[in-house]
């Protein structure tokens, strides 16, 4: 199946796009800083406190996340509109909501995969417990698969926009059920209770989003396409 | 089948797939409980976090409000298993009364939960002030 | 059925169908208006619990159904218009965004009233009123991707993609309720088996809800109007 003519073109733009962006280490690197950054700014308001730090460690680590990945939105499509790269793939055969997974797939892997390694360390800093951290390891993947799709819709329907806070209106309320059911799963894991039903619920929301979103994209790309 | 039918299949078995699957996960999810706030019998069992505040809910148990000096207030919240002391320093909201469901934030340190904020939470039923009067007059009649 | 629907998504002839059904709809909702607020306000009893404040309901209530009803609307009538090319799909979609958002605003103005009196606060983070703040936010993405696309045909259909992505947050809005165990109550009115909202008040409500959704009738024949208006000068605005 992985070799079939379908899932070729799959392969294809997820190397072209790890190797445009191995030679431009600024545009993943980035997003990194600025999740740092996020997390250290709330660090230094709360202050020396560190039991009240460590309370509110999850909500500041996870709006970090998703602030941090939505952050990358405009280097994802709007390149490939300017080279005529994205007209080429409109032309060709190549079934669109496999494009719109390639993307969101190069999307989670230059600021996902990074930000996975990155948040348990912050979380240290912030002081969270051992068993926090290890509830926001479990959650990290379903929360930023999620929210690596959800990015590259905001790109698809800002494509072209001068104005960048769009996308974060447009996007960030359907987030939100990600972060309540990702803050409770860590606050749950705290407080010694089965963070269970707010794990599973976070993997159903990473899975629709996986199901449903690449149509949705594919739909923009064409729209957008056809301008 | 011609490549545009195997397409269509494809997109038929990962939409099945996935929404069933996210369906099965939130269904298990629902089976478990996603509590807002804890009960006086878990808070009895020592799951009530330290140092940290929670919400406890329940009934103001009957009897048990006793007014301190200024607004302060004691309380005891119960869910007919277990009972938690409460106290709290502040306005109490109109809707709270002794009988009726309360929901209390705050820290448990010692035994006491000293409460910050104490939100009542009412009932779903609507009815007229005679209508409820007339039901509780049938209820002491039949219980007479 | 279609060739009727596609030949009523022509100006001309929506402008006679408004002209005819706009003064029956406006009269339908001054009079069912005037009974209801008067049956609510002054004929039904006081709450045995809530007192005279809980006559608010009156108002949020119906306000809060309607502005979800108006987004799963929006959303229908937008995924309708892709499929079958509507021409009138997106005028119906942009005339009825401004007035989700405002009942949306509305349900959380007066939800906070209410509140303050009933709970002992003006704002809770519960999940109903926390999805009904996000509703407004998906309202104003709405607009705002209105107002940014420049090119009327993707505009139009990015906005239709865009609602029908935000209306499978209705159902969280929905079954937050159930989700979530909080201090706002779990909603009485759609359990069918045993409303338990008395008869007194519960009619009143309905009929204030029915108020509501013809005053959101009245009011989207009027804003489409402008807009079918707005587009013969010129101005080419939305469609």
């Amino acid at each position: 199946m992985y070799s079939s003519p379908l899932f070729k073109g799959y392969r294809a733009i997820v190397q072209r796009d790890l190797t445009s962006l191995r030679r431009r280490p600024f545009d993943w690197l980035l997003p990194l800083a600025f999740f740092m950054l996020v997390n250290m700014l709330f660090a230094i308001a709360i202050g020396g406190d560190r039991t009240a730090l460590a309370n509110v460690a999850p909500a500041i680590i996870w709006s970090a996340v998703l602030l941090a990945a939505l952050l990358t939105h405009d280097g994802i499509l709007r390149p490939d509109y300017e080279s005529g790269f994205m007209e080429q793939l409109l032309l060709s055969p190549h079934p669109l909501p496999l494009v719109a997974l390639a993307k969101s797939s190069v999307h989670w892997l230059t600021t996902g995969v990074p930000l996975m390694l990155v948040a348990p360390l912050v979380a240290m800093m912030l002081g969270l417990s051992p068993r926090g951290i290890q509830a926001l390891l479990l959650t990290l993947p379903p929360t930023t698969i999620a929210m690596s799709l959800l990015t590259v819709f905001a790109a698809a329907l800002t494509v072209g926009q001068k104005n960048h806070l769009l996308a974060t209106l447009l996007v960030l309320p359907l987030t939100i059920p990600l972060l309540i059911f990702a803050v409770a799963t860590i606050d749950s894991a705290v407080a010694g209770q089965s963070l269970l039903a707010p794990a599973a619920l976070l993997s159903a929301l990473a899975i629709l989003a996986l199901t449903l979103l690449p149509l949705a994209i594919a739909g923009v790309i064409r729209i957008m396409g056809g301008q | 089948m011609t490549e545009r039918q195997k397409r269509r299949l494809i997109l038929l078995t990962v939409l099945v797939f996935g929404i069933g699957s996210a369906t099965a996960l939130m269904l298990y999810a629902f089976q478990q409980n996603l509590l807002f706030f804890l009960t006086p019998t878990q808070v009895a069992a020592g799951q009530a976090p330290e140092a940290r505040a929670f919400r406890l809910g329940g009934m103001v148990q009957d009897g048990s409000v006793e007014r301190q000096e200024g607004i302060a207030v004691q309380f005891r919240v119960t869910d007919f298993a277990q009972e938690v002391l409460v106290e709290y320093d502040g306005i109490l909201p109109d809707l709270f009364r002794e009988g009726q469901g309360v929901v209390v934030r705050g820290q448990f340190r010692q035994n006491v939960f000293y409460a910050d904020e104490v939100l009542a939470k009412h009932d779903e039923n609507y009815m007229p002030l005679e209508v409820k009067d007339a039901l509780e007059a049938a209820k002491t009649l039949t219980t007479e | 059925m279609w060739n009727w629907l596609h030949q009523l998504a022509s100006p001309p002839c929506f402008n006679r169908f408004v002209a005819m059904l706009l003064p029956w709809l406006a009269a339908a909702w001054l009079t069912t208006f005037m009974i209801g607020l008067w049956w609510s306000l002054v004929k039904a009893p006081a709450d045995y619990q809530q007192g005279e404040g809980y006559r608010i309901i009156f108002i949020h209530v119906p306000a809060a159904w309607l502005s979800l009803f108006i987004y799963v609307v929006m959303a229908s009538v937008a995924a309708i218009g892709l499929v079958w090319k509507f021409k009138l799909a997106p005028v119906f979609t942009a005339a009825s965004a401004p007035l989700g958002a405002a009942f949306t605003a509305l349900t959380l103005v007066t939800g906070s009233v209410w509140g303050k009196p009933m709970w002992g606060t003006w704002w809770v983070w519960d999940a109903r009123l926390t999805s009904e703040l996000i509703l407004l936010f998906l309202y104003l993405g709405y607009i705002a991707l209105q107002n940014t696309i420049s090119d009327v045909r993707s505009r139009n259909q990015a906005g239709a993609i865009l609602l029908i992505v935000g209306v499978v947050n209705i159902p969280i809005i929905h079954y937050s309720v159930e989700w979530w165990n909080t201090l706002h109550q779990p909603a009485s009115i759609m359990k069918f088996d045993s409303p338990s909202v008395h008869p007194q008040m519960l009619y009143p409500l309905l009929l204030m809800a029915i108020s509501f959704k013809l005053f959101y009738g009245t009011a989207l024949l009027l804003a489409m109007q402008c807009i079918l208006w707005q587009r013969q000068r010129g101005g080419n605005e939305y469609a």
